[in-house]
């Protein structure tokens, strides 16, 4: 490999202009002519946009013309050019891990706009530090490993129902694991579904239907995913089954684990008789209502936007304006009050469902948490905040919207994938506009109320979603891995203690017993390179390619010499 | 790359080479993009501070703070803090720490070998473990333990460096080194019997009746 | 002489020796040595990096081959007993807690270990890390832990006190308080009454004062109280199917069902002689020490593992003592000591308003008492003659008197409690003692009593009070409470019953499993040790609880 000849590093620097982002700013002259001065540099070029089309080409040409072989441009943040200068590398025929970027724009230019000496100065340092580096790369292979097509989907309610057909229709094979008894999670204890007023056990049956009829659908009911193991492409599953525990290959996971309704202990004299939830109104929905009912008071944001539960549960509006009219349906001349801090009506149709409620005379009525209603024996007395005045309202039914919370089992589920849950308890996406599907974990992707309380609509959408992530390793059957991650640099210093085994977040690491003894083991697939393995070694066995000790320690020295 | 690959042993070996200050900054806890990178990151930069006080070195010059990536004005202030702070020290040795330079930059000498040594890097390394799941034993430690643990051993360690070093200067006997060092007589002649059995000094002879201690090189 | 077995106490160089001379003469010799090597042949520290120039005396090589040898290292002697003729010794056998067939001898163990202490090998004058090395002949690696803690070994249920404390250091007060719960179901109560032995022991008074052992547990089980969390405590999944009867529903007989549930049985079932739970804790220990409120919520956690409590039943009466051995398949008993003693002093059993302080202090929790009125004279200086009189206090006595041979010094009840007693108003007269009881119309109008002194030191250390003659004067009172300790009341038994009891009439046990000579019948608590502290009838449950599972498992 030539390229890799210690003996004849040829480092091309190619620093960018940014337009005027950094060239209005610093003296581009002097950071060229600075860069032409520093060890092992043969070729140094300034370009207005290194990352146009004739930025490109002018770094593809200057390795081939010049013998590159080290990469160093200084232009803006890695976070979104560093792979397109990666692959205009290896199009050049350069390996594309003998690539250094060096930001001089976002924490530099930008940051000393009226600091023209200081901001290059800086400007200096920085790139000698990443020309110091990038002297001791080294090239690597990138890292393929095979993924096995078949899903698991935890939680049978819609979101998983949904995604597991959507996969299974793709032709992937997909094991559904349900803690119930039965499928449907939610739709089972719900009456008709707002603003269609389409039936829930007729959504569910079509659903369920389907999924038992898919040859390519396994389902286990009242079973429980209870360990998990590997990565990407290769976990293994513990299904803790009717009939004994499987154990099952699998390449991505689903989660759909859903929520539950909030149960309001305590709360406005709860009783489950006259004082009950929209949960509970749904079933009385369900069996016709009692034509006694003549006064009803729904109180919303129950147990929720509190010091204890903080968020909104953002559906409960609409359920409880849905029921409101149901109730109406049944019984026409009923009096219906909502007491509400504010209506989360949100989107067209739901707008639409509650402009109906209106014109069919629900009453709505505005309370303030800080004198919230009191429910007494046959009425319920409210502070009309815009009225400015205490009202007693009949009530011979009172309805609790009550929020919906993570299912108890959240931080054990957690804890088998290894993925976050927020303060709430709900499961966190890696990233709230960039992957709002998947886990931060490669192969793990989300969907339906685990993830926040959303409605059908909303868990449909989304179930549909995750199963489109989750078929795209399936698909390509393979996955490219960075091969930025942790090697045993010095086996024979390895003692195999398994100190890092135990730190590594991704359970990258294991001990094998090999002729020299035990030994760790890099999952090359699954480790992430965060580099917590190569700081804790003792022995200094572990490195991480690309941020080697040595590769760092030249970065350290280059900024600290002394000029 | 994580705040978690920052290994303390670079760190002094830094300052050693007359860095002034040092900020980690990493995402908060529970928001680590590499799940839990940045609590091993604050532990060992809390260990590495530890030892720095114990050397003289102003614990101030290193940072762990904390911020996300959304946080821009959270970042500009935490930067401006450290660097008004850093400016108030002044260069490392002077006013701002307890040692001078440039009898400090042996000090970090010292300290960068104990924390690219065995003994904290295995303590630091078993502080999740061992708070979180306990020894073999099932035995969890407290923080409280685990930090006097930790700090008994940061003291023990560098002076054990320092000894180190200064026996690379010459024999001596525990006297000689009780009084060049300021340590306890009694707490040098524990450490030299650790090492004697590490195999890491020996007797050269006996003056005066005081034995005299040589460093055995080490084979690499 | 074929049968000769011989033991050699210690393993240095005559130990090996005198094995080698013994088995010479036919005898099968055991070598017990305390240390993990023999011989006094650990290689010479400095040598450590290097064992094979280590000096080996070549007696160590025979004795280790013999096949009439057996080496036992790093082992205590813990007990010899002589039976019939020969002599039977208990020797505890430590681990070495490293598997020395796996150790390659890197020695990377040693360097990492943090832990330096003083090597009792050389009485201390060297220093080891906790993971060290011995001659690999007869040794090779062994880790040195620390048994317990003084406080945690002197605490009867050796509560891990080290790691509940710590974790209150941390802030962690809801772990704290399930780490306690491992041990002990019931903390709140126990935080609150405790005599604690431990703080007793506690390394810190020499610096300053105690650790606060007990009332942290106290303070962990109220901030759980003030954040309105109601625990669960855990039953396995698994489930036996043995039915079980404690007789007792005091500390001794909760512990055991709670031990025993959460062990996995389900029919677990308590005789309660009295309406309440708790034993002493309810009918002994007074409101204003342990609120009731607090102990039927820990009862309550222990029934809600499924333990029935079975109240207004006595064995011997309600139900009889062979129907539980007949239906049950285990039996811990734990009544306690509920027989006041009497004072045997003349005019006691002539005249109404003499009340024993068991009777006393149980009416009065059961609100069986009316307000009170008069004076009232409380006899003896235990916990149980202070509560009497902080109690009568409170009930509406004009004036209450303790009466105690000895001086306050001597005073077996807690210092604070006779403070909190003497600050409250109640009057304590120290070296007197009851001579008779007065009375006029079968009612009792007051005490004469005696002055004493304190002379000889008796068996129990304490200076033995004597009569000073003469000096008797009389104390005006309508009521009398001796508290003079309890006894066991047995009356439950058969006249021909077999029980092996002491001459105090408590149940002799097996010290490991609290099983009496009865198979299947247990006992703990005050029925066993006499009148003593509510921790240690607890320690008594949970000993009997390991003992009832060891038993029914092996059956
Ligand atoms: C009272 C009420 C009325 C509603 N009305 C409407 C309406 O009118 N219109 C509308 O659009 N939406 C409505 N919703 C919202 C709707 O019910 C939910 O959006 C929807 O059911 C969420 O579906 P899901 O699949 O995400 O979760 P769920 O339906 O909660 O299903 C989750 C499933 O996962 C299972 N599970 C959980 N943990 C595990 C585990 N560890 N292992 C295996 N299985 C597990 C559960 O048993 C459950 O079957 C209403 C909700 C409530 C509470
Ligand atoms: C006044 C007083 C104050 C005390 N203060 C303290 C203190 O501050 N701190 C401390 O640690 N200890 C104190 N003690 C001691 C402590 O209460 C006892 O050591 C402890 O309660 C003994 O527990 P036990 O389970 O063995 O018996 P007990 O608590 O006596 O319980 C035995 C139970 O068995 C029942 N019973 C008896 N016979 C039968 C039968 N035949 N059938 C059915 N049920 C029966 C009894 O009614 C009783 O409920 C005090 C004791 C007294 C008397
Ligand atoms: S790499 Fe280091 S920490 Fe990991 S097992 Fe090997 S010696 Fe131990
Ligand atoms: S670099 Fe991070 S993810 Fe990779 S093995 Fe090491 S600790 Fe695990």
């Amino acid at each position: 490999m030539p390229e890799n000849n210690d003996q004849d590093i040829r480092i091309g620097v190619f620093i960018c202009h940014c337009g005027s982002n950094i060239a209005g700013y610093l003296d581009m002259e002097a950071l060229s002519d600075y860069a032409q001065t520093l060890p092992n540099v043969t070729f140094v070029q300034r370009n207005l946009y290194s990352c146009s089309e004739g930025g490109i080409n002018e770094i593809k040409k200057g390795i081939k013309e010049q013998n590159l072989n080290r990469v160093v441009v200084a232009s803006c943040t890695p976070r979104t050019h560093e792979p397109l200068f990666r692959s205009s590398c290896e199009e050049a025929g350069l390996n594309p891990y003998l690539f250094e970027m060096v930001n001089i724009r976002d924490q530099c230019s930008w940051v000393h706009m009226r600091e023209q000496e200081d901001g290059t100065a800086k400007a200096k340092d920085l790139i000698r530090m990443g020309i110091a580096k990038a002297a001791l790369l080294e090239p690597q292979e990138s890292i393929m490993s095979e993924v096995c097509a078949r899903a698991l989907v935890i939680g049978g309610g819609i979101a998983g129902m949904t995604a597991s057909t959507a996969l299974a229709r793709r032709g992937y094979e997909v094991v559904l694991v349900e803690k119930e008894e039965n499928l449907g999670g939610m739709l089972n204890h719900l009456n008709k579904l707002g603003p269609t007023m389409t039936d829930a056990g007729d959504l569910m049956e079509e659903k369920i239907q389907e999924i038992v009829q898919h040859a390519k659908i396994t389902v286990f009911t009242q079973s429980r995913v209870t360990a998990v193991q590997g990565f990407i492409g290769k976990f293994e599953a513990d299904i803790e089954t009717q009939s004994g525990v499987k154990k099952i290959d699998i390449g991505v996971i689903l989660m759909a684990t859903g929520g539950r309704a909030f149960v309001p202990e305590g709360l406005y004299g709860y009783d489950g008789q006259r004082v009950i939830t929209q949960l509970e109104m749904e079933q009385l929905l369900k069996n016709g209502l009692n034509s006694d009912i003549k006064n009803v008071v729904m109180i919303q944001c129950v147990g929720s936007r509190n010091q204890e539960r903080p968020y909104c549960s953002r559906i409960c509006c609409q359920i409880a304006v849905k029921n409101a009219i149901l109730i109406k349906d049944q019984i026409p001349d009923a009096t219906i009050s909502i007491l509400y801090r504010d209506m989360q009506m949100y989107g067209v149709e739901n707008e639409e469902m509650f402009r109906d409620s209106k014109a069919k005379g629900v009453r709505y009525i505005h309370y303030d948490p800080a004198r919230s209603p009191q429910t007494e024996s046959d009425q319920v007395r409210v502070y009309h905040s815009l009225l400015g005045r205490e009202m007693a309202l009949p009530a011979d039914l009172v309805v609790l919207s009550t929020p919906i919370v993570a299912p108890e089992d959240a931080d054990v589920t957690s804890q088998l994938l290894r993925v976050p849950v927020d303060e709430n308890g709900f499961f966190l996406e890696g990233h709230v506009k960039l992957k709002p599907l998947d886990f931060a974990t490669d192969g793990v992707f989300l969907c339906g109320s685990a993830r926040f309380p959303a409605n059908i609509r909303e868990v449909i959408a989304q179930g549909l979603g995750a199963a489109s992530r989750a078929s795209i390793p399936m698909s390509k059957g393979s996955v490219v891995v960075e091969p930025i991650i942790s090697v045993l640099a010095d086996e024979d210093a390895c003692r195999g203690c398994g100190l890092c085994v135990a730190l590594c977040p991704y359970g990258a690491l294991e001990i094998r017993h090999t002729e020299k003894g035990r030994k760790v083991h890099v999952i090359d697939v699954a480790c992430k390179g965060c580099g917590v393995c190569a700081a804790t070694c003792y022995q200094h066995a572990l490195t991480i390619n690309s941020y080697t000790d040595q590769q760092l320690e030249a970065q350290i020295d280059a900024f600290l010499i002394e000029d | 790359m994580c705040t978690g690959r920052i290994d303390p042993a670079m760190v002094a070996r830094a300052f050693q080479k007359r860095l002034d200050g040092l900020m980690v900054v990493g995402c908060y806890f529970g928001d680590c993009h590499y799940i839990s990178g940045n609590v091993q990151a604050k532990a060992k930069i809390d260990t590495t501070r530890k030892l720095f006080k114990h050397i003289g070195v102003n614990e101030e010059r290193l940072a762990f703070r904390q911020c996300s990536s959304g946080e821009a004005s959270v970042f500009v202030k935490l930067v401006t803090e450290f660097d008004e702070k850093i400016r108030s020290l002044g260069p490392l040795g002077g006013d701002g720490d307890r040692v001078k330079a440039p009898e400090i930059f042996g000090k970090l000498e010292a300290a960068e070998a104990v924390l690219a040594g065995e003994k904290i890097r295995w303590v630091m390394g078993k502080r999740t473990p061992f708070l979180e799941t306990g020894n073999i034993y099932g035995e969890i430690f407290t923080e409280h333990e685990f930090n006097r643990a930790m700090d008994m051993i940061i003291v023990e360690e560098i002076e054990v460096q320092e000894i180190l070093a200064k026996l690379k200067e010459g024999a001596r006997s525990v006297k000689d080194l009780a009084g060049d060092l300021a340590i306890p007589s009694e707490r040098v002649f524990r450490y030299i019997t650790a090492l004697k059995r590490k195999g890491m000094v020996a007797l050269d002879n006996v003056a005066d009746r005081s034995p005299i201690f040589q460093l055995v090189p080490q084979e690499v | 002489m074929d049968d000769k077995t011989v033991l050699i106490v210690g393993g240095g160089l005559d130990g090996v020796r005198t094995a080698l001379e013994q088995v010479e003469t036919g005898a099968q010799v055991t070598i017990v040595e305390k240390f993990p090597t023999l011989g006094a042949e650990r290689i010479p520290r400095d040598r450590l990096i290097r064992p094979e120039q280590a000096f080996i005396n070549p007696d160590l090589e025979k004795v280790r081959d013999h096949n009439n040898i057996r080496i036992l290292t790093y082992s205590d002697i813990k007990k010899i007993n002589r039976d019939n003729g020969k002599l039977r010794v208990r020797i505890l056998k430590h681990s070495l807690r490293v598997d020395n067939s796996k150790c390659n001898d890197c020695k990377a163990c040693i360097q990492v270990c943090p832990v330096n202490m003083f090597d009792d090998f050389d009485e201390g004058l060297g220093f080891r890390t906790a993971v060290d090395f011995c001659n690999l002949a007869t040794g090779g690696y062994n880790i040195y832990k620390e048994d317990m803690p003084v406080c945690q070994e002197t605490c009867p249920v050796n509560l891990d006190i080290r790691a509940y404390v710590g974790l209150i250091a941390d802030g962690k007060h809801l772990e704290s308080l399930a780490k306690i719960r491992e041990r002990l179901p019931l903390p709140g109560s126990i935080g609150r009454i405790c005599p604690h032995p431990c703080e007793t022991a506690c390394n810190r008074q020499y610096l300053d004062e105690p650790i606060s052992i007990c009332f942290l547990k106290r303070f962990v089980s109220d901030v759980e109280l003030s954040q309105e969390i109601e625990p669960v405590y855990e039953t396995p999944e698994h489930k036996y199917p043995e039915k079980i009867a404690i007789v007792g529903a005091g500390p001794a007989g909760l512990t055991c069902a709670h031990d025993l549930a959460r062990l996995g049985y389900e029919h677990i079932k308590i005789f309660e002689s009295l309406p309440v739970p708790g034993g002493y804790l309810w009918v002994g220990i007074p409101e204003y020490r342990l609120p009731k409120k607090l102990l039927q919520r820990e009862v309550d956690l222990i029934c809600n593992m499924g333990v029935e409590i079975q109240y207004n039943t006595r064995i011997g009466k309600d139900v009889a003592f062979e129907n539980l051995t007949n239906d049950y398949d285990a039996l811990f008993i734990g009544i306690g000591c509920h027989m006041g003693l009497k004072l045997r002093v003349p005019g006691e059993d002539d005249y109404e308003g003499i009340v024993d302080c068991v009777t006393f202090l149980r009416e009065q929790a059961l609100g069986n008492l009316p307000k009170a009125k008069g004076k009232l004279i409380v006899i003896g200086g235990g916990n149980a003659a202070i509560d009497s009189a902080r109690v009568g206090w409170r009930m509406g006595f004009d004036k209450v008197y303790i009466l105690y041979r000895r001086t306050k010094k001597e005073m077996p009840a807690n210092s604070w409690e006779i403070d909190a007693a003497e600050h409250e108003g109640v009057i304590l007269q120290y070296l007197a003692a009851p001579v008779e009881i007065l009375g006029e119309n079968g009612k009792v109008t007051g005490m004469k009593c005696i002055k004493m002194e304190l002379g000889e030191p008796d068996d129990s250390g304490r200076r033995r009070p004597v009569p000073i003659e003469g000096s008797e004067y009389i104390i005006d009172a309508e009521t009398i409470v001796p508290a003079i300790s309890q006894g066991t009341d047995l009356r439950f038994l058969d006249e021909g019953h077999d029980f092996d009891l002491s001459r105090w009439n408590t149940f002799l046990i097996d010290e490991e499993t609290g099983a009496t000579n009865i198979p299947g019948v247990f006992a703990g608590g005050d029925v066993v040790t006499g009148p003593d502290i509510a921790i240690r009838a607890i320690a008594g449950g949970k000993r009997a609880a390991v003992g009832i599972h060891e038993y029914l498992r092996s059956k």
